[in-house]
C-alpha cells in the first residue's frame, strides 16, 4: 500500500518573497509564455511537477496490481440477461465461495491476487477454468497448510469452481468494448436465432412434403425404372416392374403443379436448406475497423465475428449493412413464400412483386435482428474530422449500425486542428443526441454493467446507435494507476459522464435519458476525504473535490498546464484557491487569485499545484456540459427552480397576509375586551357608589372572578409504567421438557462446546474437533451408545445429546437409555 | 470513489495462520477444566485477527491457569507467583508492538499479586488480563483463595472459610485509571469468545474475570450458576458484548447497560457480589484513559552511545 501522503511543510518566508512568488504563480496562471515553456524557470519558487505526479486522491491506488478493480472480468460462454452474466473476478469468487469454507473464505483475496497474476501472464483473454484450476493449486502452495487442511481447501476450491459456469477472463484493453459488444450481440440474438432455426426447419419440412407429393404424381415416378428402384432387388424379383408400370394409371383427379410453382417451391426449399447449412458459420457480428481504429485482431479468432479492415471506416458501414441485408432478404423471401405456399395462399400476381421488392426497410423487427450486426469502431478524432458527414449520414439513415467511437476524455477530439484544450470540446454524445432518433450512450468498459446494458438496449432496438466509449488504455498515458482507474477518474471528473439516450424509451426527456452510474450526480464535483499527515506526523484529513483539472494530471500532454507553488504561499492573502472554489467565484472575485489542485508525487509528498487559465476554461466547459446533462436528466432545471421559488413566494405572501389578518383581529378583540372591561368597571363603581348600603364592602359586590374548572388528570394515572428490563421469566425446566421430543440421532450443540477434551478422551474417533476446535460427532457408528452416554454425562457444557441407540443389541440398553434421557431433551 | 469498494486493497499479510499455528502442545489441565475453553477462545481470536504468533506474548504467574503460556505457540513468560502483571508491564513498556495476554488466577492476582494488580490497573498498558477465577488454589490441592465463597471447606479451612469473598469486579472498579472491566463464564464459549474479543479490541488494560469451573476441587461452586442461568444477568446494548440471538436466549435475565457509566457498573458489580444476578458482559469501558506505554516508549530508539553521552552530560553538570 502506498504510504499515507504527507503535507508540505510551510516554509518560512517574508511577505516580500511571498508577494514575488504569488506574482510568479499569477503570471503562470495567466499564460506567461516564458513560464509555460519552461524557458524561464520560476525564480521565486514555482517548480515543475515532481516524479510521476497523480491527483492526490488517486495516490493510494498508485499500484494497479494492489487494487481490486473490475478487471480481469469474467465473461460467460453463454451470456444471458441484461448484464450477460459478466462480473468482476472479485465478485465471481465471493459469490461462488461456499460459506462454510473457513480457510478459503479467509484467503479469498489471496486467491484473487494469484488469479489476477495468472490472468496478466496469460494475456488479454484466457480460459477461466484453467486459471482457476492453477490458482487453486498456487493458493495451496502459498499457504503451506497441513495435509488435512490442504485437502479440505482443495475440496472447497473444487466446490467453488463447480458453480462457476464456463467462460473467460478478459483484461481491460482497447479491444474490450468490442468483446462486450460481441457478448451483447449473443444476448440479443442467440435466442432469436434458435427460434428462427426451428421455424426454418419446420418450413423446410413443409416444403419438402409438398414437393414429395408432387413428385409422386409425376408420370416419371410410375416408369418401370422408378418402380424397380422403389421395390429394390428383392421386389423386382417377385414382380415385373415393366408390367406393373403399364398397369398403374394416373390417379383420377390428381393435377400436376404448374412448373413455375414447383420451381418456386424447390428454390425456396434450397434457400432454406442453404441457410441451415451455413447458419453455424455465419457471423453474428461484423466489425468494420477504420484505418486508425483500435486493435481488434484479438477478436478475429472469435466464433461468429468477422473483422474487416476497411479504410473507409464508418463510410463503409451502410454499404456493408445493405450487402448483408440483401443476402438475408433472399432468405426472408423464401421464408415468406414457404409460409404462404404451405398455407396455400400464395398468389403469384399479388405476391411475386411484393417479394421481389423486399429489402431491409420491409423487414420485420425480428428479421432485422437476424441480419449480422454491423459495428464500426473508430477513434473519435477520426470520426469528427473528414468523416463527420459520413457519420451523420449513417446514423440518420435508419440502418441499425452500431458505431463505437473511442474517445480521449481529457482532450478535444478536434485537438489536432484546434488544440487539446480549445475553447470548447466537441462532444460526440451531444451530436448524437442532437440527431434525435439515434440511440446514444456514453460509457466505458470500466463500468462494464453500464456499457453492457447500453449495448444490449441498443441491439434490442432497430435504430442506429452511437456508443461514445473511453477505455483509459491509450498507450500515451503511461501514468500510474492503470486503465481501469483512469477510466473511473474520467467519470468522477465529469470529463466523461455516463448517460444513455434511447429514443424508443418514450417521447419525453425523462424517459429517454438515463443518468445512472454517475457519482454524486446532483453535485458539480464529487467530494472525498484524503487521509494524510502533516509535517509533524499528525494525521489529517483533506476534504477535496475531484475536478477536471485533477483528471488532466493523468494526461502527460497536459503537464505544462501545472506548476507546483512554493509551500510558503499557503494562506497568503487568500490568493490560492482550490479549483472547485475558484470556479464557483464570480469573474470579478476570481481576478488576481490562483486556482490549485493537490498533487501527490511518487514519494508520497503532497504539493499544491497552480493550474493554467486555459485548463480552467476547459474545466468550465466540462462543467457546462455536465450541467446540460444534469438538466436533461431532470436533476437541475431553471423552470423547476423558478416554479418552486414562485410557489414558495406565493405561500409566504399568503401566510404573511393571514398572519396580519389574525393579528389585526386579535388587536381588535383586545381593544374591545379592554373597552368592555373599563365600561364594566366604571359601571360597577358607579353602581356601588350609588347603591352601597352601610357595612357592605366593594369586594363583596364585585362579580367573583371565575376560574375555569381545573380538569387536570391525576399525574399518577397518566404515568406509564417504566419499561421493565427484558426479563423473560425462565421457562420451568419441566415445560421445556414437555415441549421437545427426544432426539433420534446423537448430536452435539457444537457452539457450546468448551473444548475440554472429555469426550475425545472417551473415543477420539467418535468425537472430533472442527476447525474451531469444538466437538462434533464424526461418525455415530464409530463408538458405542455407552460411550455416547458417558460422554454426555461427563460433558461440562452438557452439549452432547446421545439420541437413541443405533445398535439395538448393545447390552444394558434400557439402563443406558434411561441415563441418556435427561440429555435428549 | 473511482468505483472502488472499501476493501479495495490486495496488499495482504505474508502468511496465513490457522488454529494449529497457535497451539503449543497438549494441555495438561484436569479433564473438564474450564481453562481449556479459555485457551481455545484466545487461539480463535488470534486466528481470526491473523495475529502473528511471534508478535504475541502470553505472561502468567503461578497456578493452574498460569500454565497457559505453555499451551500457546507464541512467546511466553511463566513468571513468579503474583508477578504476572509486572512482567507483562515490563514487556509492554519495552515492546509496545507486541500483543500481550496475561493469564492469572484468583490467588495469583488477588492475593499475593494484589499490590501489582492495583498499579498495573493504574498503568493501563494495552494488554488483556484474564482472571481465571475458580475460587480456590487448585495447583496446591485446594486451599482457600481470596475469592472462595464463605463456607467452602478447604485444606486451610476444613470447617469452611469464614470471610466473605473478595469481589474482583468491585475492586477493579475502584482502582484509579481503570479502563475496561468485563465478566464472563467459561461454560458459555460464545459469550466467552465475544467478551475476550472486545477486550482485545480495547486499547488499555482489559480486565476480564472469567468464572471458571474447577471440576476437581470446586465443582459445586459454579454448578448452580451453570444449571440455573437465571442467576446471571446478561449485559447488552450497542456498546456491549454482541452475541448471537440464539445464545442470548440462554440468559433469562438481560439488561441494557451502558459501559461508559461507571456508577451503574459499580452498582452491577455490587449486586453480583451478593450472588444475585451475577453480571456477564462489559461493565465498564473508557478508551480515553491514558496508557503508560505512551510515555515509556519515548526514547526507545536511542542508541547505547547516545544514552551514555546523555548520562555523561547530566553528570557533567555536577563537575567541579
Amino acid at each position: 500500500m502506498q504510504a499515507i501522503p504527507v503535507l508540505p511543510q510551510s516554509g518560512a518566508a517574508d511577505d516580500a518573497a511571498r508577494k514575488l512568488a504569488l506574482q510568479e504563480a499569477r503570471r503562470f496562471h495567466l499564460g506567461d509564455p516564458k513560464l509555460r515553456s519552461g524557458a524561464e524557470p520560476g525564480s521565486h519558487g514555482l517548480q515543475a511537477l515532481g516524479e510521476d505526479p497523480l491527483p492526490a486522491l488517486l495516490h493510494p491506488f498508485r499500484d494497479p496490481e494492489l487494487v481490486r478493480g473490475c478487471f480481469p472480468a469474467f465473461v460467460p460462454a453463454v451470456p444471458a440477461g441484461p448484464q450477460a452474466g459478466c462480473t468482476s473476478l472479485s465478485s465471481l469468487l465471493a459469490e461462488s465461495c461456499p460459506q462454510s469454507a473457513r480457510v478459503l473464505t479467509d484467503n479469498l483475496r489471496r486467491a484473487e491476487r494469484i488469479a489476477r497474476r495468472l490472468c496478466a501472464e496469460r494475456g488479454a483473454e484466457c480460459d477461466a477454468a484453467e486459471v482457476l484450476r492453477d490458482a487453486g493449486a498456487a493458493l495451496r502452495e502459498e499457504l503451506g497448510l497441513r495435509a488435512e487442511q490442504s485437502e479440505q481447501l482443495a475440496a472447497d476450491w473444487t466446490a467453488m469452481c463447480a458453480v462457476i459456469p464456463a467462460g473467460r477472463f478478459v483484461a481491460l484493453d482497447a479491444a474490450t468494448p468490442l468483446r462486450f459488444m460481441l457478448t451483447a450481440v449473443q444476448v440479443a440474438t442467440d435466442a432469436r436465432r434458435e427460434a428462427f432455426h426451428a421455424r426454418i426447419v419446420k418450413l423446410r419440412d413443409g416444403l419438402r412434403e409438398l414437393i414429395a407429393v408432387e413428385r409422386a404424381k409425376d408420370p416419371a415416378s410410375r416408369s418401370a425404372e422408378a418402380l424397380r428402384g422403389s421395390m429394390g432387388t428383392a421386389g423386382a424379383a417377385l414382380l415385373d416392374p415393366a408390367a406393373l408400370a403399364s398397369v398403374i394409371g394416373a390417379h383420377r383427379g390428381s393435377k400436376l403443379l404448374d412448373p413455375g410453382r414447383r420451381a418456386r417451391l424447390e428454390q425456396a426449399a434450397a434457400a432454406l436448406d442453404g441457410y441451415l447449412g451455413r447458419e453455424r458459420s455465419a457471423p453474428r457480428l461484423i466489425v468494420l475497423r477504420g484505418s486508425a481504429g483500435p486493435n481488434a485482431v484479438a477478436l478475429a479468432a472469435e466464433t461468429g465475428v468477422q473483422v474487416v479492415d476497411d479504410a473507409a471506416g464508418v463510410a463503409a458501414a451502410a454499404r456493408r449493412f445493405d450487402q448483408e441485408a440483401a443476402s438475408c432478404a433472399a432468405l426472408f423471401r423464401a421464408v415468406r413464400l414457404a409460409e404462404l405456399e404451405i398455407a396455400g395462399r400464395y398468389d403469384p400476381e399479388r405476391h411475386d412483386a411484393w417479394l421481389e421488392a423486399l429489402d431491409w426497410e420491409g423487414f420485420e423487427k425480428d428479421e432485422l435482428h437476424l441480419v449480422p450486426r454491423i459495428a464500426v469502431v473508430e477513434r473519435a478524432d477520426e470520426l469528427v474530422g473528414a468523416r463527420l458527414a459520413e457519420l451523420i449520414r449513417v446514423l440518420t439513415s435508419g440502418r441499425p449500425v452500431q458505431v463505437i467511437a473511442v474517445v480521449e476524455p481529457g482532450t478535444n477530439p478536434l485537438g489536432a486542428t484546434e488544440g487539446a484544450l480549445s475553447a470548447f470540446r466537441f462532444e460526440l454524445g451531444s451530436l448524437g443526441v442532437g440527431l434525435r432518433e439515434v440511440f446514444v450512450q456514453q460509457s466505458t468498459p470500466a463500468r462494464m454493467q453500464h456499457l453492457l446494458r447500453g449495448f444490449v438496449q441498443a441491439l434490442e432496438g432497430t435504430r442506429a446507435a452511437l456508443h461514445v466509449v473511453a477505455t483509459g488504455t491509450t498507450e500515451a498515458r503511461a501514468t500510474s494507476g492503470g486503465p481501469w482507474l483512469r477510466a473511473g477518474a474520467a467519470i468522477e471528473s465529469r470529463a466523461h459522464p455516463l448517460f444513455r439516450y434511447d429514443p424508443e424509451a418514450g417521447d419525453t426527456w425523462a424517459r429517454r435519458i438515463s443518468f445512472d452510474g454517475n457519482p454524486a450526480a446532483i453535485e458539480d464535483w464529487p467530494a472525498e476525504e484524503l487521509a494524510c499527515r502533516d509535517a509533524e506526523g499528525l494525521e489529517r484529513a483533506l476534504a477535496l473535490r475531484f475536478t477536471f483539472a485533477d483528471y488532466a494530471l493523468l494526461e502527460p500532454s497536459l503537464r505544462g498546464e501545472f506548476r507546483a507553488v512554493p509551500p510558503h504561499l499557503d494562506g497568503f492573502d487568500g490568493a490560492l484557491l482550490p479549483v472547485d472554489e475558484y470556479l464557483a467565484l464570480a469573474p470579478a472575485d476570481a481576478a488576481g487569485r490562483v486556482p490549485y489542485v493537490w498533487v501527490a508525487t511518487r514519494d508520497g509528498q503532497l504539493h499544491r499545484v497552480a493550474v493554467s487559465r486555459r485548463l480552467i476554461s476547459a474545466c468550465r466547459d466540462r462543467l457546462a456540459w455536465w450541467h446540460t446533462l444534469q438538466e436533461l436528466a431532470g436533476l437541475r432545471s431553471d423552470y423547476v427552480r423558478e416554479a418552486v421559488d414562485r410557489v414558495r413566494q406565493e405561500a409566504d405572501t399568503a401566510l404573511r397576509a393571514q398572519r396580519d389578518e389574525l393579528q389585526r383581529e386579535h388587536e381588535q378583540e383586545l381593544a374591545r375586551a379592554r373597552e368592555e372591561a373599563v365600561a364594566a368597571a366604571l359601571d360597577g363603581l358607579a353602581r356601588s357608589l350609588l347603591e352601597l348600603g352601610p357595612g357592605l364592602s366593594i369586594g363583596a359586590v364585585a362579580a367573583p372572578v371565575r376560574t375555569p374548572a381545573a380538569a387536570r388528570p391525576t399525574e399518577s394515572a397518566a404515568k406509564v409504567a417504566p419499561a421493565a428490563e427484558v426479563a423473560a421469566a425462565p421457562a420451568p425446566a419441566g415445560e421445556a421438557v414437555a415441549e421437545s421430543d427426544a432426539f433420534e440421532e446423537a448430536w452435539i450443540d457444537t457452539p457450546l462446546c468448551t473444548s475440554c477434551n472429555d469426550c475425545r478422551n472417551i473415543n477420539p474417533t467418535l468425537f472430533v474437533y472442527d476447525e474451531n476446535k469444538q466437538a462434533r460427532i464424526a461418525d455415530p457408528r464409530a463408538g458405542t451408545y455407552l460411550q455416547l452416554v458417558q460422554a454426555a454425562e461427563k460433558c461440562p457444557a452438557r452439549c452432547i445429546h446421545p439420541g437413541l441407540p443405533l445398535n439395538r443389541g448393545e447390552p444394558n440398553l434400557d439402563e443406558l437409555m434411561a441415563r441418556a434421557a435427561p440429555f435428549n431433551q | 470513489m473511482f468505483g472502488l469498494k472499501s476493501d479495495w486493497s490486495l496488499e495482504l499479510p505474508e502468511r496465513y495462520f490457522t488454529l494449529e499455528d497457535y497451539e503449543g502442545g497438549v494441555a495438561r489441565w484436569c479433564p473438564g477444566c474450564g481453562d481449556l475453553a479459555v485457551l481455545t477462545a484466545v487461539q480463535k481470536i488470534l486466528r481470526d485477527e491473523q495475529q502473528p504468533p511471534e508478535k504475541t506474548v502470553c505472561v502468567s504467574g503461578i497456578g493452574c491457569s498460569s500454565r497457559f503460556p505453555h499451551y500457546m505457540h507464541t512467546y511466553g513468560f511463566h513468571g513468579l507467583h503474583g508477578r504476572a502483571l509486572p512482567v507483562a508491564c515490563g514487556v509492554k513498556s519495552r515492546r509496545p508492538d507486541l500483543d500481550v495476554w496475561v493469564a492469572t488466577g484468583d490467588g495469583d492476582c488477588c492475593s499475593i499479586g494484589a499490590g501489582h494488580w492495583i498499579h498495573a490497573t493504574r498503568y493501563n498498558m494495552d494488554m488483556v488480563v484474564m482472571l481465571f477465577d475458580n475460587a480456590v488454589y487448585g495447583l496446591t490441592k485446594k486451599q482457600t483463595s481470596p475469592t472462595s465463597p464463605r463456607g467452602l471447606k478447604t485444606n486451610t479451612h476444613p470447617m469452611g472459610s469464614w470471610l466473605p469473598p473478595l469481589d474482583p469486579l468491585c475492586a477493579m472498579l475502584g482502582f484509579t485509571n481503570v479502563s475496561f472491566v468485563a465478566q464472563t463464564v467459561d461454560w458459555n464459549p460464545v459469550h466467552l469468545h465475544a467478551t475476550l474479543r472486545e477486550a482485545h479490541k480495547h486499547r488499555g488494560m482489559s480486565f476480564v474475570r472469567i468464572l471458571q469451573r474447577c471440576p476437581t476441587y470446586t465443582a459445586a461452586v459454579f454448578e448452580e450458576l451453570q444449571r440455573d442461568p437465571s442467576r446471571l444477568l446478561l449485559l447488552k446494548g450497542d456498546d456491549n458484548v454482541a452475541v448471537d440471538p440464539a445464545v442470548m436466549k440462554i440468559f433469562p435475565n438481560q439488561a441494557e447497560h451502558d459501559p461508559s457509566d461507571i456508577g451503574a457498573a459499580r452498582a452491577l458489580a455490587e449486586t453480583g457480589s451478593q450472588g444475585e444476578k451475577v453480571p456477564v458482559g462489559i461493565l465498564f469501558r473508557d478508551a480515553s484513559r491514558p496508557c503508560y506505554e505512551d510515555f515509556t516508549m519515548q526514547g526507545l530508539g536511542i542508541s547505547a552511545e547516545d544514552k551514555l553521552a546523555g548520562l555523561k552530560r547530566e553528570l557533567d553538570k555536577f563537575a567541579v
